[in-house]
């Protein structure tokens, strides 16, 4: 089994997330820029500006990484976990997207 | 009779496999078409049709001279469009080509957007799954996906599609996400026996993959359907599922495995020198698919 990683891809999908609409359209248009330039397509930025992915396991790592609380976190790991997300990628998603959070 | 009308008798003979509809299209007495083609015969030297009690049918010499006879009235007409300013107002009829299910999808909604925009025009589409030649088969404007061999033709890139493995999350939730692309022998798959359908499916970095397919579907649709119902795994052209993934009901599976997007393109003969006709609808076609975000 082929271990899931938090690429440069799924890192921009999470960003998008976890990007409201108070940002600056200025930050949102570099946001899209870096997306495109890692191969998303629109329909797929718009998609993870929806929180989802046309990607399984993708849109389990966006779902856990915009997960609210103790409880809704514990359920999206472990569904995660099923989908062959291993419990170090987890926490780097998990890490990943407090911080971007709280930036 | 000159030759070039006796030519559209012929051609009308040969499209409607009847003297008397031909007649009556071309508002002619059936002996009169009877008598055109048999002079047509006399001129070239061979058959061009068999006749029965029921039916007409081109020879084989009649089919090739009908494909020469369709190239030679369409630049007829090329070069009365020409003379007669049609290159500066799209005017007559646009014959479109593309993939089946991409000429359904993306490209009957640009032609009649078109067709809106300029009412003095007709358009006939021509959606199939396999190479057309354009020039011998009266094309226009072909929408190809895939890389191209070289041509005389004039190419604009308009986007790119991915080959992807996909399958309902109901699936995954029940067996599981396959996460390489040996994982696929586990799983079960509906695979499309037509354009794209192999028993072995290849990936990036050279990995081939010999699936055991426990339902085979001579379409695209139909195995789609076996997926969104949650059935199994099936690989398609991305575009072919675009509502379904933006909606959720299906999901990709293996995008690190993928081989390289396809380039999708807009061809069409005579570059800068098309007519209006042909512009008008690339200007608008590129402008359209390039625009489309599942397609860029």
């Amino acid at each position: 089994m082929a271990a899931f990683t938090l690429d440069a891809r799924t890192r921009v999908a999470i960003e998008l997330a976890l990007t409201t609409d108070g940002h600056e359209p200025l930050d949102r248009h570099r946001q899209e820029a870096r997306a495109s330039a890692l191969g998303l397509s629109g329909a797929e930025i718009d998609a993870a500006r929806r929180g989802r992915s046309f990607d399984v396991q993708t849109s389990i790592a966006l779902a856990l990484a915009t997960a609210n609380g103790d409880e809704e976190r514990r359920r999206h790991r472990a569904r995660a976990l099923k989908a062959g997300i291993g419990a170090d990628a987890c926490r780097e998603i998990e890490t990943f997207a407090d911080r971007f959070a709280a930036a | 009779m000159d030759r070039w009308q006796a030519m559209r008798i012929f051609v009308r003979v040969a499209e409607t496999g009847s003297f008397a509809d031909t007649a009556r299209q071309l508002n002619m007495s059936a002996p009169a078409v009877t008598r055109a083609i048999a002079a047509l015969e006399d001129l070239i030297g061979a058959r061009l049709f068999v006749r029965t009690t029921r039916s007409v049918r081109l020879t084989e010499a009649g089919g090739r001279y009908c494909q020469d006879c369709r190239r030679i009235l369409s630049d007829i007409a090329e070069a009365e469009a020409s003379a007669g300013g049609s290159y500066a107002t799209p005017s007559g009829t646009l014959t479109v080509t593309a993939a089946s299910l991409f000429g359904q999808m993306h490209v009957v909604p640009i032609v009649t957007e078109y067709l809106d925009s300029h009412p003095a025009m007709s358009a006939s589409t021509f959606f199939v799954d396999r190479p057309v030649n354009i020039v011998e088969e009266g094309v226009d404007v072909a929408i190809r996906i895939g890389h191209l061999a070289d041509s005389g033709l004039t190419a604009v890139r308009v986007g790119s599609v991915r080959r992807i493995v996909c399958g309902a999350p109901a699936y995954f939730e029940a067996r599981g996400v396959p996460t390489v692309p040996a994982d696929l022998r586990e799983h079960r798959i509906a695979a499309a026996t037509g354009a794209w359908g192999s028993p072995e499916w290849r990936f990036g970095r050279d990995q081939r993959v010999t699936i055991h397919a426990a339902l085979q579907c001579n379409t695209n649709d139909a195995a789609i359907e076996a997926a969104m119902a949650g059935w199994g795994l099936t690989r398609v052209l991305h575009y072919q599922i675009g509502p379904a993934l933006v909606e959720g009901r299906l999901q990709i599976v293996l995008g690190d495995y993928e081989e390289p997007p396809l380039p999708i393109h807009v061809l069409y003969p005579e570059g800068r020198h098309a007519p209006a006709k042909v512009r008008a609808f690339v200007d608008l076609a590129v402008a359209r698919l390039r625009a489309n975000r599942l397609l860029n």
